[in-house]
């Protein structure tokens, strides 16, 4: 899966669930999965999730923390990643459950198409109000969570609430389809 | 202007909005339940939404509406317009959704469905659309659908709003970083200004924060803001904050846009609105009557917003020209602000806590400016400039010492590197060897001088400082306020940087103005208790992570410089290598053990305020211990002190004779057999070389340098200092103070002072 899941009046959220994905500049003909528009080669760095890690492998000049890299490295649960001299980028493992992580920019670059943020997935994300989920909702009053089971993608419900998916109303987990608008009192999104 | 018809109307709504009940609402929530006025109509589906929250405002809690109500009558794929691809919803303010979208070749935008049709919002919108400044959102087009609906296609801003950045107000503040923003806001307004336009509707919420480029927005409707209103569907009544009072005699002039820039200056440097209430009545009347309360504000800040906060419009300032003039800012050719660099003290806002407000619901704010570099002047011309030292002393003799002391220190800190090196190895030299002549004799003076100093105190002589500098105040309050401005101006020659405390005293004006740039002592001291809180929110893990890894640290730091020394000694010394193999095996295990103590306490005060009695006595305590169990180290390792003592350098001058006034620090009784000192030998020394040294301020996070070589050097005469009272062989208990003292500062954690950046 690599799709945007919008957010009304939150924001757009890559949802990447490949094992390995190449950062790298926006271009015509893009060769990365995370393209950025920014001064940086179009395959500058990579991401690949090793059991419950992320290794960073440097493809071109990159910067973890500060420090240049030369052979890949493990992330840290919070990280900045410098590609090039300027595209800077935080990566961020918000939940001790789940090793799937959120990129967002730091620098004055963006994503190409233009979302908030990237989420590499593992086997869950977690959308709320809290700190530690993936994707960060304020407002909300409670989690919702995409997990992944038999390699389709589900979305469960906040305990003990339903909500609108297309014409139908689930109160249990239900499968995750494109285009289709999955809405209740408090949110509504769509899987682009 | 178009809406001048409707200013009865509006008047109206005021005025019942002041007759209506005060809505006595407790929880965030509750107030920001619509509060339907009379006359409205219930909203429509599809428009509950709006961010500015309909209903009774506070700022700080649009958030909390925000999710709520995010419903949208389009989605994602959705293509209301020809052309466009609608993403996703944003949000929705006053006057409709806003959704980000996608043109067909790619472009990206905002798109605004114009709520209510009428025409008069869509003229507003038109008149705006060739406006063009980067300080304002772009306006591309005005589109219509197929159900004859306007939408307006603007740029997109992926940013944050100014009200999002101001409710992160803790850990964003930065006042140089809020005035630059501000500036670029009143910039925008500015050519709105200029070109006829006046915006009405002037709030955080409806400016952007982009790469650090502000935008403001919803500009071309807001004009019509009033004429909208009265089809009394969504009010934006959340804007009470930011409203003129003459609004409600439905007056409309630039005056209003005014007023808003100095709530909104208000709010970004402080956090909150100067007029707030539990209800919009109590609000408003305080707009009508209340005066801000900018007594936490430096200057010119505090008088800028006085000034746009007036009640009566012609007393507010002109333009928004005008306006930036007055906190330091102007516009170049092009409309964009900037700031005018000349008049240090018009730029600078300076670190003012707040000495005579009384207002104690918000707690106090310190507006700091950590920059010691502000107006060019380098930090150690801060640190030599002697009129920001301020000399608290009121006895004259320790005043003369102290500002002796200070001239002196300054002279240091001014010589070449090389110069100070030589000057405090000849220093430690001095100390080690004459250590036990001069501590007696400053004893003595010590003595003499407390006599002195309570016939001073009984004999009335604080009430006669006390007058003797109120008379001077009074008299030159620019040269004499500060004791210590005076010495700044005849030691100028001697040492070229003084010069500028001098100057600064000399061009003062006698009327106090409190923007003077800050000194790099001061900004250090601001930022040292600021990050005092910070590591005092520390978890209990990462406490003991940070210091048991100095403790290891420490202890590899002294096991490889006593095992380096013990090894040498080894190979270069032939016969009586054993004694000064312990007396080295004595050094490293008590060194460890200090350093460990002194690490432990260490860690535990930075995170508090300096409490230097305290502090002192439980080292002095430690102080103590180390001592008992330097003795019984002693037995254990059976060191021939008696050996030791005349096995160092140290014969050559002791037994001279002319440097030695008849052992006085060897004369207690019961401290010593022969030259080895005993139970209480060792527990004096050391309970006094704990008591004499600060050694909590080496371990400290946040002291001034990583490594510093003053420190060992001074530990280290110190140490020598307490040899004079209470003997001990040398060379050793001076290793000691030295070893402990590198080992501390090696191992002990440093955060560098960043002068600019607030860490967050």
């Amino acid at each position: 899966m690599k799709n945007i899941l919008w957010i009304d009046g939150q924001g757009g959220y890559l949802l990447c669930d490949s094992e390995e994905v190449i950062l790298g500049q926006a271009a015509p003909e893009c060769l990365a999965d995370l393209a950025i528009r920014g001064d940086i080669s179009r395959r500058a760095a990579s991401i690949r999730r090793v059991g419950e890690e992320h290794v960073l492998t440097p493809l071109q000049e990159t910067y973890l923390d500060g420090r240049p890299l030369d052979r890949p490295a493990l992330l840290p649960e919070r990280a900045k990643l410098t590609l090039g001299k300027r595209v800077e980028l935080a990566y961020v493992r918000p939940s001790k459950l789940s090793c799937s992580a959120r990129i967002d920019i730091l620098s004055n670059n963006r994503w190409q198409p233009l979302y908030t943020s990237a989420v590499l997935l593992s086997d869950s994300c977690v959308l709320g109000p809290f700190e530690d989920c993936h994707i960060v909702c304020p407002g909300w009053s409670s989690r919702l969570v995409l997990f992944r089971k038999t390699g389709e993608w589900f979305c469960r419900p906040p305990q003990g609430e339903t909500v609108q998916v297309g014409d139908m109303m689930a109160g249990a987990p239900f499968p995750l389809k494109l285009g289709q608008k999955i809405s209740s009192d408090e949110f509504s999104m769509i899987l682009e | 202007m178009g809406s001048w018809g409707s200013a009865p109307r509006v008047f109206f709504m005021f005025v019942s909005l002041l007759q209506r009940k005060p809505a006595k609402m407790s929880n965030i929530q509750d107030r920001m339940q619509s509060v339907p006025t009379d006359d409205s109509p219930p909203t429509r589906p599809g428009q509950v939404g709006n961010i500015e929250g309909s209903g009774v405002p506070s700022p700080r809690n649009q958030q909390a509406s925000f999710g709520a109500s995010m419903k949208f009558q389009y989605g994602n794929g959705d293509k209301p317009l020809d052309g466009y691809v609608i993403k996703r919803g944003v949000g929705s303010g006053g006057f409709g959704e806003v959704y980000f979208a996608e043109s067909d070749s790619g472009k990206e935008v905002a798109l605004k469905r114009i709520q209510k049709n009428l025409e008069v919002e869509v003229r507003g919108v038109r008149h705006c659309l060739n406006l063009r400044h980067p300080n304002l959102v772009g306006i591309y087009d005005i589109r219509f659908d197929k159900d004859e609906q306007g939408w307006i296609v603007m740029e997109f801003i992926g940013g944050e709003s100014l009200r999002e950045r101001i409710d992160r107000y803790a850990e964003t503040s930065n006042p140089e970083e809020a005035i630059a923003l501000f500036a670029q806001l009143a910039a925008g307004v500015a050519y709105l200004h200029d070109q006829g336009i006046v915006h009405r509707d002037l709030k955080p919420a409806n400016v952007f924060i982009d790469n650090g480029l502000v935008k403001i927005g919803d500009y071309g409707l807001s004009k019509y803001i009033s004429a909208s209103r009265r089809g009394g569907q969504t009010e934006s009544v959340g804007t009470f904050h930011y409203m003129a009072p003459e609004i409600g005699r439905g007056e409309y002039g630039k005056e209003i846009d005014i007023y808003s820039l100095g709530v909104i200056l208000y709010e970004m440097l402080t956090g909150f609105v100067p007029f707030d209430g539990e209800s919009s009545q109590e609000i408003i009347l305080k707009h009508l009557t209340a005066d801000p309360d900018v007594s936490m504000l430096p200057e010119p800040y505090a008088s800028t917003i006085q000034r746009a906060l007036a009640k009566n419009a012609s007393l507010r300032f002109s333009d928004c020209r005008e306006m930036l003039w007055a906190i330091g800012w102007d516009l170049d050719a092009s409309g964009l602000a900037f700031r005018k660099t000349t008049s240090a003290p018009m730029v600078s806002p300076p670190v003012l806590s707040n000495p005579t407000s009384t207002n104690t619901k918000k707690q106090k704010r310190v507006l700091g400016n950590n920059d010691p570099t502000i107006a060019g002047v380098s930090p150690l011309q801060f640190a030599a400039n002697p009129s920001e030292q301020m000399n608290t002393f009121q006895e004259p003799i320790a005043r003369a010492f102290n500002n002796k002391l200070i001239e002196l220190q300054n002279w240091f800190r001014n010589l070449p590197p090389s110069t100070r090196g030589v000057a405090i190895a000849i220093i430690v030299v001095t100390a080690v060897f004459v250590g036990n002549i001069v501590a007696p004799i400053a004893f003595l003076l010590l003595c003499i001088y407390a006599c002195y100093y309570v016939v001073w105190y009984v004999g009335g002589g604080p009430e006669h400082a006390k007058k003797l500098a109120a008379a001077n105040m009074a008299h030159v309050p620019a040269r004499n306020a500060n004791p210590v401005a005076w010495n700044a101006g005849h030691a100028a020659p001697a040492y070229p940087v003084a010069g500028y405390g001098a100057a600064a005293a000399g061009t003062q004006s006698p009327v106090s103005r409190p923007a003077k740039p800050i000194s790099y002592k001061a900004a250090l001291r601001n930022w040292q208790t600021e990050q005092r809180e910070i590591l005092s929110k520390r978890g209990l893990w990462s406490y003991l992570h940070s210091y048991t890894r100095s403790w290891v640290f420490s202890g590899i730091v002294i096991s490889v410089l006593t095992l380096a020394a013990a090894v040498m000694t080894h190979a270069r010394v032939d016969d009586n290598a054993t004694s000064l193999v312990s007396g080295i095996t004595w050094v490293g295990v008590m060194s460890l053990l200090a350093s460990w103590s002194i690490i432990f306490f260490g860690r535990r005060w930075e995170k508090q305020p300096e409490d230097s009695i305290v502090f002192r006595f439980v080292m002095m305590t430690v102080g103590g211990l180390l001592g008992a169990v330097s003795y019984g180290l002693s037995s254990h390792l059976m060191m021939p002190w008696n050996e030791l003592a005349h096995s160092g350098w140290e014969q050559l001058n002791m037994d001279g004779g002319v440097l030695n006034p008849g052992d006085w620090n060897r004369s207690w009784k019961g401290f010593y057999e022969g030259e080895s000192p005993l139970l209480a030998a060792h527990i004096a020394y050391f309970a006094s070389l704990m008591w004499i040294v600060r050694w909590w301020r080496q371990s400290d996070s946040l002291r001034k340098s990583r490594f510093s070589v003053f420190s060992i050097a001074w530990t280290v005469a110190l140490a020598a200092l307490v040899q004079g009272f209470f003997f001990f062989p040398a060379p050793w208990c001076l290793a000691f103070a030295g070893l402990t003292s590198v080992a501390v500062q090696m191992a002990s954690p440093w955060i560098p002072y960043e002068p600019t950046t607030r860490t967050a």
